[in-house]
């Protein structure tokens, strides 16, 4: 390409400018770039507290959808299936909803002493909400030894998608950007599980009465962040102290 | 309180930035009084906003009408198009060399404009200059942020194609039926498999896998090491899955010398 000396001038303050520009917005998102999931800080909490608390769901609850299976019913059809979007216990308790602090800088480090594993398992994925660290592969399983796929679909990372016949009982997946992300296999359009990928332990599941519980968390205040596949996500502010236990209470309702 | 964590270590003072803001562009300023004869320091960046200038321009004139102002897919005859256009925010692309979760490399877009893509309503390109192919490949990925913030990966290994002797192709039928290639391809790789009407992509619009007799409809293309490539890295936003991980190399290639013996037209 020719250019004449005027736009080799022009050229040069574009140059300048843009530069500038770009240091500019660099030295500003410096101190950001510090909250991002890298920047937990693992450490030994010896003064730390309980955050214990149960998720209800307000509204009448409706009747679970039985799925409609239709293929492999030899593997995938041995006993009825019923939707997992949205499960209630008896008194109330909402199933799987992701609870976590969003703000918790240093804290516990985290415990490897049961690596988490997703598992294709009659057809459906096991279990319906699994939690995973950022960055770290996990293993998926396949014991059906019939051909699933784990395809995730998130907004942050990007989507893998990988095969897996029946003779491969187990394949590696590694999500490296915190957020929840849907996991689905295309084979079984039924099959439908969620993966959050979390920047620190702080994470915890609700379980069949709603349920959860957060501990060796150091003393400070935070926001707990509880999110639901089917009703969305709300927060509250908690404070922790040290060798106690602080109570949560929240409540989902239909949208 | 987070100032005596020992996480602010990074924090840079605010006048400190500033100036070496000055800093820099005091640099940048003096630059050119000695760099002036040859390449402007910071030439390449300028000459690749003329590049996507220009193609922004075709995209304009060509591209727009399916894939959208913005690169949603969502241009004006989009709803009529099957499958969907692409859209291009997510930087998930159908043909990409590297591995399933990886961005496509700059190679994998310009052979897409240049080729088409198989079976659908996009075009090939060649008509068009080599450099304004390029220039196309540059500007659709200012649709999506990916290319400045994800690292880029090579891509896979694509080995010498393995003679598609007989023994090649029954072991590559063998695979076809053992690891279910059937359940959406259809036994006769027809599309028909029993998973084949339920299928999406990622942005849940419903997509057919590929009739593997009409070989000029794949996507990825049918030369051996596209059909390779198409299995072992599978078809970006799609069901197709990637094999890597499930099959060897040589499994691969005895699939893709099956699939290219059944092909009618």
């Amino acid at each position: 390409m020719t250019t004449g000396t005027g736009s080799e001038n022009a050229r040069v303050m574009w140059s300048v400018i843009s530069i500038a520009i770009m240091v500019l917005l660099v030295g500003d998102t410096v101190p950001s770039l510090g909250q991002q999931a890298g920047s937990y800080r693992p450490r030994t909490v010896s003064d730390g507290g309980v955050i214990v608390g149960q998720v209800t769901f307000s509204d009448p609850v409706p009747a679970p959808r039985r799925l409609e299976i239709t293929q492999d019913g030899e593997v995938c059809d041995q006993e009825p299936k019923f939707a997992e979007d949205l499960v209630v216990g008896e008194d109330g308790g909402l199933l799987n909803v992701v609870v976590w602090l969003s703000d918790v800088r240093e804290g516990k480090p985290w415990d490897t002493t049961s690596p988490p594993a997703l598992d294709q398992r009659g057809c459906r994925f096991t279990p319906h909400v699994l939690i995973v660290q950022a960055g770290e592969t996990f293993e998926v399983r396949n014991s059906d030894g019939i051909l699933h796929n784990v395809h995730t679909r998130g907004t942050e990372n990007r989507p893998v998608n990988k095969a897996q016949p029946g003779f491969l009982t187990s394949v590696r997946v590694r999500l490296p950007l915190p957020e929840i992300v849907h996991v689905r296999c295309d084979a079984h359009d039924w099959m439908s599980g969620w993966i959050t990928v979390a920047a620190h332990p702080y994470y915890a599941i609700t379980d069949g009465n709603g349920n959860f519980q957060l501990d060796n968390v150091p003393p400070g205040s935070y926001t707990l962040e509880l999110w639901h596949e089917q009703l969305g996500s709300q927060t509250q502010q908690v404070t922790v102290t040290t060798g106690s236990d602080t109570r949560v209470q929240a409540r989902f309702a239909s949208n | 309180m987070l100032r005596e964590t020992g996480m602010t270590g990074q924090r840079v003072p605010k006048r400190a930035r500033t100036n070496i803001t000055l800093l820099i562009a005091a640099a940048v300023l003096l630059l050119p009084a000695g760099a002036a004869a040859q390449t402007a320091p910071d030439g390449g960046q300028v000459d690749q906003r003329d590049v996507v200038r220009r193609g922004k321009r075709l995209y304009r004139r060509r591209c727009v009408f399916c894939h959208g102002t913005n690169g949603r897919g969502d241009g004006s005859v989009s709803r009529y198009v099957f499958p969907h256009p692409r859209d291009f925010t997510r930087g998930i692309y159908k043909i990409s060399s590297t591995t399933t979760g990886q961005l496509p490399t700059d190679e994998d877009l310009f052979n897409t404009v240049t080729r088409g893509m198989p079976g659908t309503t996009m075009p090939g390109w060649s008509n068009f200059s080599e450099q304004e192919r390029w220039a196309l490949v540059a500007y659709i990925q200012t649709f999506s942020d990916r290319f400045r913030t994800d690292e880029r990966e090579e891509p896979i290994a694509i080995g010498r194609p393995k003679p598609p002797l007989p023994e090649s192709v029954t072991a590559g039928r063998r695979l076809f039926i053992e690891a279910e290639c059937w359940k959406c391809h259809g036994m006769l790789g027809k599309g028909d498999g029993p998973s084949a009407a339920t299928l999406l992509d990622d942005w849940d619009f419903p997509i057919v896998p590929a009739d593997l007799r009409m070989s000029r409809n794949w996507r990825g293309g049918n030369r051996p090491q596209d059909v390779y490539r198409s299995i072992a890295v599978g078809i970006g936003g799609t069901p197709m899955p990637s094999w890597e991980d499930a099959l060897t190399p040589d499994q691969i290639w005895d699939l893709t010398n099956y699939l290219l013996s059944i092909i009618q037209q």
